[in-house]
């Protein structure tokens, strides 16, 4: 695994352990795991190939963008090259398959395994590493493995709340109702309203409105991502939330690009309507998405997100809501503790 | 009956460590381990899979005591009251079951173990070595892109190619190749001064010397 720190991460199977190499092309650092103290490998999915993959299409349609929309040549021929590129990368990222993170546990450590960052990999080699631990450790005896079970039916299994031992005061688990999160899913399909009404039948009252609109749901979605830290949302609205500042980072991507291109063919309609900056800020209001087709596509697409994104939020919150009210007392109990 | 399994229970629950989410950290319980397929984490509904192996259940092995020493019995170099019951594989010397170290299917000392760290022979015990030969080759290379700078690296770089040629390299075989070309590429680079210099000192000497 390549990281920014340009360290390689690799493991290596020898007679009786498992090598970790972290090497930085100038020294390397090893970790040795004996087949005999390893007691558990956690393979944990994660969503990273998947944001790769939002990422690496997001920088192909822009790529397209300039290539499609931009009238010199080598600057056309640069962006084809450069959305190339991203697409195998893209391909490349697909082929992988999803990523997961792998940690090893010994009794006295648990440590990562960076190199298995990949849950086809991480399956292949945990696979083999049975084996050889195996081996050594001999199979898990049924005898242990009842006495565990044996364990679980007398001490029934303990509800969430009460499985939540932090392990340290940084990672204590509190309740929080998304209070926020509604907040903001709501300006968010406010906007999307808004937007779409706009792009039908455009006004500068309207575009004014929905520019207000992002604004504030952006300070939302900042203030939301503060909350859900170390909160009991579900993972489902975490990932909303964080696909809505994606969003927002990419439509200002998106106007900043197309300001960028188009605002000097509206400078030359209207030379001597610029005098101030508010000036600059009504002309840039007063372009319909009807004039042209990349503002309309800009407009159509913030549109959609804000719609979806905001009624997936809200109904995932909602749901959310719902479940914690519904919730035993002694489940709020345990959480308002957590929040004293 | 009942009372073994909750004193089997009991035993376990003291021997067994935690295994919690790697995300949450929330505890997992133990019908979670050993599933062939990803599950959700009780918690944050993450996709988990726990492979648990037979150490989890073993727990810590407590270690050895040294018997005592009766009679005319060997007795450890290093505790001359306790019985020997192996000797060093490196040194030879007879050692008690406490200060016995089975490290890689080796009985050794703990003054062999401790000199095998510090010289570095004992390759198990390295967390940490120096690559000389990438530091050379990047050395020769790298510099390059401002030409300059080469007249500085190039020496060193030859230098730490011959002085570290046989050092220990990394614990992962890797071969001479770095080395060999760090010193093609920085002993080229050092010639390539050599000879530029040489030129410039001949371009002014010739003149002078003509003139006398």
């Amino acid at each position: 695994m390549i990281t920014f720190s340009l360290s390689r991460c690799s493991l290596y199977l020898g007679d009786d352990h498992v090598l970790a190499v972290d090497s930085n092309g100038f020294s390397e650092d090893y970790k040795h795991f004996y087949f005999s103290d390893i007691q558990a490998i956690i393979t944990r999915r994660t969503g990273r190939g998947a944001t790769w993959s939002i990422v690496l299409a997001l920088m192909i349609a822009c790529s397209l963008m300039g290539a499609l929309f931009l009238e010199k040549e080598p600057v056309r021929i640069f962006f084809w090259v450069l959305s190339g590129a991203f697409f195998v990368f893209l391909l490349a990222n697909a082929f992988r398959g999803p990523t997961c993170i792998c940690h090893i546990m010994t009794a006295v450590q648990e440590d990562q395994l960076p190199s298995l960052n990949r849950l086809r990999v991480a399956r292949k080699v945990i696979g083999t590493l049975r084996h050889a631990i195996e081996r050594v450790q001999g199979r898990l005896n049924p005898e242990e493995v009842h006495t565990s079970q044996t364990e679980v039916i007398a001490n029934p299994m303990p509800s969430l709340r009460e499985m939540r031992q932090p392990r340290g005061r940084e990672h204590q688990i509190r309740h929080y109702d998304g209070t926020m999160h509604m907040m903001t899913f709501a300006l968010m399909l406010t906007d999307g309203v808004v937007t779409g009404i706009d792009l039908l039948h455009h006004t500068v009252t309207m575009t004014a409105v929905s520019s207000l609109l992002t604004a504030v749901y952006c300070i939302c979605i900042v203030a939301a991502l503060v909350k859900q830290y170390e909160s009991d949302i579900p993972g489902t609205v975490r990932r909303i939330t964080w696909a809505s500042i994606g969003f927002v980072c990419v439509s200002y991507f998106l106007s900043y690009i197309l300001v960028v291109l188009t605002f000097p063919t509206w400078m030359n309609r209207r030379p001597d309507s610029m005098i101030t900056q508010w000036d600059m800020y009504r002309a840039m209001f007063d372009v319909s998405p009807q004039d042209s087709l990349p503002v309309m596509g800009v407009y159509a697409f913030a549109a959609t997100c804000s719609l979806v994104l905001g009624a997936l939020g809200l109904v995932r919150v909602k749901k959310h809501r719902d479940d914690s009210a519904s919730a035993p007392r002694c489940g709020q109990n345990s959480g308002s503790e957590a929040r004293g | 009956m009942i009372a073994s399994v909750i004193r089997g229970s009991l035993k376990l629950s003291c021997l067994m460590e935690e295994i919690s989410c790697t995300h949450c950290h929330t505890l997992i319980p133990p019908g979670y381990y050993n599933t062939p397929n990803l599950i959700s984490c009780p918690s944050c509904h993450i996709p988990i899979r726990i492979d648990v192996f037979p150490a989890f259940y073993r727990g810590f092995r407590p270690g050895k005591e040294g018997e005592t020493l009766i009679d005319d019995q060997a007795s450890c170099f290093y505790h001359p009251q306790k019985r020997a019951v192996i000797p060093c594989d490196h040194c030879g010397r007879f050692l008690c079951a406490l200060c016995d170290v089975e490290l890689g299917g080796k009985h050794l000392c703990p003054g062999c173990l401790e000199a095998g760290k510090k010289k570095g022979r004992i390759v198990n015990l390295d967390r940490h070595r120096v690559l000389y030969d990438g530091v050379a080759l990047r050395l020769a290379l790298l510099p390059m892109i401002t030409v300059w700078f080469t007249i500085i690296t190039a020496p060193i770089a030859l230098y730490l190619s011959i002085r570290h040629w046989n050092s220990p390299m990394g614990v992962i075989r890797r071969t001479k190749a770095r080395f060999i070309l760090a010193i093609v590429i920085s002993g080229l680079q050092v010639l390539a001064w050599a000879t530029w210099i040489v030129y410039l000192v001949s371009r002014r000497l010739i003149p002078y010397c003509m003139a006398l």
